[in-house]
């Protein structure tokens, strides 16, 4: 409540001086970000601070989906040790697509950057192409490609190389369902990064006795490197907290954080609390994780 | 593979052509410029200077013809097995590094136990070690230029490309990094090909000046006797300032061509022309040129102008004259006569000149090139 007051009161306070040029400028910045800061301030902070209360709430025993106003860190306790597992999953998969939407990615956006020629927009076409179905649905048809009765299963288990016999409700169906949705968030920033880049600088070193690897090694990744970073968070973060792809593709056994947010929320009475404690727990995880890796490899004076 | 590396000798271009689609950006050019020497590339802009560099380096592969240096065939061979480095025009300094690493990438690629001292001299003699921790987006445009010299430099190639290295300096600092240039230049005994669109740059640092325009090569020789004697009409207006007028070659007298010129006989030296008949474009530089009030004697020609403008220079006094053809000359007085000639635009003036000084080019380019 206080954070909408606060916006909101903001742009009636009289500026004090009568103002020179500076002090108008200053001001025409702040009304640009008026609408911005609004709408975060109803549709993010908001609920942030609502979240946060429920995740401190306590049931009132024997009455399943009643709460009271409480400072109950027992919610807290209970997502880290109930769900421990839980989130080792969620970071180890989400980590896992990374990586491979990585080693895709990159040879991806390389060729689209340097070989593509006149092929170049089509390839992009086709990287942003599976935005225009839903999310769910491109899903669900993956679930069907990973069918048992599908190509897929169907080849690797004629070569005799799946030792499971199937794919679909596995770890590796959410694996590589996450890589595939979060494809195109890792391959657009690397491109960016690798299209910017000086064809000069380049040549450059290999003109600079550097061959071909060398080159690729020395200069052209460390100037791609913004565009890795990028698309690395990119992916992560939302691999991390989803939920679909071990809906529709995963084991019954062995969820995500994500399902558990989501089955707290909606199919367990009484879970409102614990759900609003593993999802800002998720949160400050990733908060922490990503600080850390940025701080790692973040290369903050490359324009 | 290593042979490469280890190419020593002049550099030679054999008949090379690079086309781009059915665009010839260089055209058939020979060239052949000996070890240790500092080689002038001028030209207007897109002749193919740096196209020409780029075949040299081995970023670009000619379309027809050999890149050798002594007697290794360089052709078909990458850019990191040739001895060769480049001063990119546009710099191309490693932007994720800093300038200390960009100088040092390449002795650290050829694995030069020295790499760490010829860094730190290298730098030094470009006035730039109080950057060498700074990234490349932190210094100005002329910083950037003498990174990238010192880069190159570094490696003490066999041959250095140079794609107008001092372009972004100042006046002062430009002159002290010629000085430079040249002294590194003959104190290691590298070739270096510099392209470069100051001419007064390429007539005082380098021993072969060669003109080049739309993809070929329209002379070659030492600064001063293309100046003394273009062959071409572009090579003359190119090279210095030039005072120009087309005849018709009428006549002989001995070792002389004689043309008329609106009824004016103008005499060339047979030696110095390269048409000897039909028609001439004859030309003589502005200082080559005297003004008198009146007709002088003498077998000189001679020719009535009026003046149009007149500059004072201190050491000099410059006028624009016009013609009768109705081209306009310069020519200058050397201020040392106690009553100097203080002329006034309007007034007629006399412009004489040695038949010897004078040279005849073909009045079109393109016929006679081809
Ligand atoms: N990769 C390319 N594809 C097509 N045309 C090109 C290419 N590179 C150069 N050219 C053309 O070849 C010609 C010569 O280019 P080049 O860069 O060698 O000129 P330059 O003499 O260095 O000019 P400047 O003095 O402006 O640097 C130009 O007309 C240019 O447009
Ligand atoms: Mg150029």
């Amino acid at each position: 409540m206080s954070a909408l007051a606060h916006v909101a009161g903001d742009p009636d306070v009289t500026p004090a001086p009568p103002a020179p040029e500076a002090t108008k400028r200053g001001w025409t910045a702040y009304l640009l970000l008026l609408p911005g800061a609004l709408w975060l301030g109803v549709f993010f902070v908001l609920p942030l601070v609502q979240l946060a209360a429920v995740s401190l709430q306590s049931r009132y025993p024997g009455f399943p989906g009643y709460y009271y106003r409480d400072v109950n860190f027992q919610n807290y306790a209970a997502a880290l040790t109930d769900y421990a597992p839980h989130f080792a999953r969620s970071f180890l998969y989400a980590g896992l697509a990374t990586f491979l939407a990585f080693v895709v990615a990159y040879p991806l956006a390389y060729a689209m950057a340097f070989k593509a020629g006149k092929w170049r927009n089509l390839m992009m076409i086709c990287v942003i192409a599976p935005f225009f179905t839903s999310f769910i649905l491109r899903t669900f048809a993956w679930s069907q490609i990973l069918a048992d009765e599908g190509w897929v299963a169907g080849t690797l288990n004629f070569l005799n190389v799946l030792p499971g016999g199937n794919i679909i409700n596995t770890p590796l169906a959410v694996v590589a369902g996450l890589t595939y949705n979060f494809l195109p968030f890792m391959v657009l920033p690397i491109y960016a990064s690798l299209e910017r880049a000086d064809p000069r600088v380049i040549e450059a070193g290999g003109d600079l006795y550097a061959n071909g690897f060398t080159t690729f090694r020395t200069v052209t990744l460390p100037m791609s490197m913004p565009g890795v970073l990028a698309g690395t968070l990119l992916t992560f973060i939302p691999a991390a907290g989803d939920f679909v792809n071990m809906e529709l593709l995963g084991p019954q056994r062995g969820k995500m954080v994500g399902n558990v947010i989501n089955d707290q929320f909606l199919a367990i009475p009484g879970g409102y609390p614990v759900a609003a404690a593993l999802s800002f727990t998720l949160m400050a995880a990733i908060l922490v994780m990503v600080f850390l890796y940025v701080r790692r490899f973040g290369t903050e004076e490359l324009v | 593979m290593a042979g490469f590396r280890e190419a020593r000798g002049d550099l030679q271009l054999d008949k090379v052509t690079k086309a781009f689609g059915d665009f010839t950006a260089v055209d058939d050019i020979d060239l052949h410029v000996p070890r240790g020497s500092f080689f002038a590339l001028l030209g207007p802009s897109g002749c193919g200077k740096t196209t020409t560099l780029r075949m040299i380096a081995g970023l670009e592969q000619p379309t027809a013809g050999r890149v050798m240096i002594g007697d290794t065939d360089l052709t078909g061979s990458r850019p990191y097995e040739r001895p060769v480095n480049t001063v990119f025009q546009s710099y191309a300094l490693f932007p994720h590094l800093s300038i200390k690493d960009n100088v040092a990438f390449g002795p650290k690629r050829r694995k030069d136990k020295d790499a760490a001292t010829r860094t730190d001299e290298a730098l030094e003699l470009v006035q730039m070690t109080q950057f060498a921790g700074r990234k490349p987006s932190q210094l100005s445009g002329g910083q950037q230029q003498r990174v990238a010299l010192a880069r190159a430099l570094v490696n003490h190639p066999e041959v250095l490309l140079l794609d107008e290295p001092l372009g972004a300096l100042d006046l002062k600092l430009r002159r002290e990094m010629q000085v430079e240039l040249k002294r590194i230049q003959t104190e290691v005994g590298l070739t270096f090909i510099h392209v470069t669109h100051d001419q007064e740059e390429a007539m005082t640092m380098a021993d072969t000046v060669a003109v080049m325009n739309k993809g070929h090569i329209e002379q070659l020789g030492a600064p001063a006797a293309l100046y003394d004697l273009p062959r071409t009409r572009f090579v003359a207006n190119f090279l210095g300032q030039a005072n120009t007028g087309v005849g018709t070659i009428k006549d002989t007298d001995g070792d002389h061509l004689v043309a008329d010129v609106l009824g004016t006989p103008v005499k060339i030296l047979k030696s110095r022309s390269q048409v000897h008949e039909g028609e001439v474009l004859f030309g003589v530089r502005p200082e080559k040129v005297t003004v008198s009030r009146s007709q002088p004697e003498g077998a000189g020609n001679d020719v009535k102008g009026v003046v149009r403008d007149v500059s004072f220079l201190g050491v000099a006094t410059s006028y624009l004259v016009d013609m009768p053809s109705g081209t306009t000359w310069s020519c200058y007085e050397q201020n040392l006569d106690v009553e100097p000639l203080d002329l006034r635009p309007g007034d007629e003036v006399w412009l004489t000149w040695n038949p010897g000084h004078a040279f005849g080019v073909p009045v079109d380019d393109e016929t006679a090139q081809r």
